[in-house]
């Protein structure tokens, strides 16, 4: 089977099977719209991923090769989070800014899967939480006014009384 | 070790690569203790810890500056939200929060209510949860009233006026001359508390909503 080199920002150079590669749409289009495909010495440049986050989503898209395709988002309704596979869960137990820039390869790189398991690990952490323990999850200052603070916290405890 | 080595020599047909390489020659100690933990990955027992240790958070505080002492903290949704390429992933966090996890979200700080805001359908899902958490109150509170009262619903009557009558029903209430009051005045109290509860929290929504517009304005106008 014929391979792709690809080179992240930092100039490191991986050697990939098409067959893995083709799961990001974007080295698919490239490939194709490029006509690489025959040329064994071409480089494709990923000048938005480094080496680190590049052999991170080479890993996944090796054990996810088989996968058949995720189904097609409906955006108007809730979806599930609970259905992570144990193998991902374990691939995604990483430092937050590590899933941050897996996020964001996996948006560059367009491959699907591994941005709906990426975003929901993200849910999962702010799912079931009150605005003071999200802000604790990220670090995040509350900067509302002690006003709007306040008409917030009626807002709130009208809703939550019932 | 040894990857680094061979990774410094790997063989480079682009010309603007020589200058990544020097930069990769400066961050090298960093990539090899990423490689560490890579490898212990697999093994069992050390998978997470080794994973979540210090060594780790540099490769995500190198370019989104989580360097505030927090160490590995990063603030998702404001970095996703800043630019536009990354919608379809914030659409994607929303798409799996429910009603209250997006009402929560709101309430977070001013970024990411504004983030959460310039969606269009994670914003309207809120403003629709919010408006039936609203309209269910109401509703409770007006057969609570007329529960007080022991008067039936008049059927006829429309949802605009619902308000006004409110209010002309908890002052009829609390007025000594009524003769019908089935409830002692502890009730009544705490109707009409209740209700002054609910006055207040109109004006906020119409308050925040205004909030909303004036970032969302700003947002999509510069």
């Amino acid at each position: 089977m014929p391979n792709i080199k690809l080179q992240s920002s930092d100039g490191e150079i991986f050697t990939v099977d098409f067959e893995i590669a083709k799961s990001s749409v974007t080295i698919k289009t490239m490939v194709e719209d490029l006509g690489l495909e025959d040329e064994d010495e071409e480089i494709v440049p990923l000048p938005n991923v480094n080496s680190a986050i590049l052999r991170k989503v080479i890993q996944w898209a090796t054990y996810h090769k088989d996968d058949p395709p995720p189904p097609e988002d409906d955006e108007n309704k809730e979806k599930r989070t609970d259905d992570i596979s144990s193998w991902d869960a374990d691939f995604l137990k990483v430092d937050q800014g590590t899933l941050f820039e897996l996020i964001l390869a996996a948006n560059y790189l367009d491959i699907k899967g591994l941005l709906d398991v990426t975003c929901k690990t993200v849910a999962n952490m702010i799912k079931g939480k009150s605005p003071e323990e999200i802000r604790k999850t990220f670090n995040i200052k509350n900067d509302f006014t002690q006003a709007e603070e306040e008409q917030v916290r009626k807002e709130n405890e009208w809703c939550e009384e019932k | 070790m040894t990857h680094t080595a061979s990774g410094m020599q790997t063989p480079v047909t682009c010309a603007g690569v020589l200058t990544r390489l020097r930069k990769k020659q400066l961050s090298s100690s960093t990539h090899a203790q990423y490689e560490e933990q890579d490898s212990g990955f697999c093994s069992p027992g050390s998978g997470f810890l080794s994973f979540t240790s210090p060594e780790s958070t540099p490769l995500g505080r190198e370019r989104w500056g989580g360097g505030g002492g927090e160490g590995d903290k990063v603030d998702f949704l404001s970095k996703l939200g800043s630019e536009n390429n990354y919608l379809p992933a914030i659409s994607k966090i929303f798409s799996y929060l429910n009603d209250e996890d997006l009402s929560s979200t709101s309430r977070v700080c001013k970024q990411w209510n504004r983030v959460l805001n310039s969606n269009s359908i994670a914003r309207n899902r809120l403003n629709s949860y919010l408006n039936r958490k609203i309209s269910n109150a109401e509703n409770e509170l007006e057969s609570d009233t007329i529960k007080a009262r022991g008067v039936p619903k008049d059927p006829s009557s429309s949802a605009d006026n619902k308000s006004v009558r409110l209010l002309s029903n908890i002052t009829n209430v609390q007025s000594p001359t009524t003769s019908n009051i089935s409830q002692p005045s502890s009730r009544q109290s705490e109707l009409s508390n209740k209700f002054n509860l609910f006055r207040q929290v109109r004006k906020t929504r119409k308050y925040f909503r205004c909030l909303h517009f004036k970032q969302f304005d700003r947002l999509t106008y510069g």
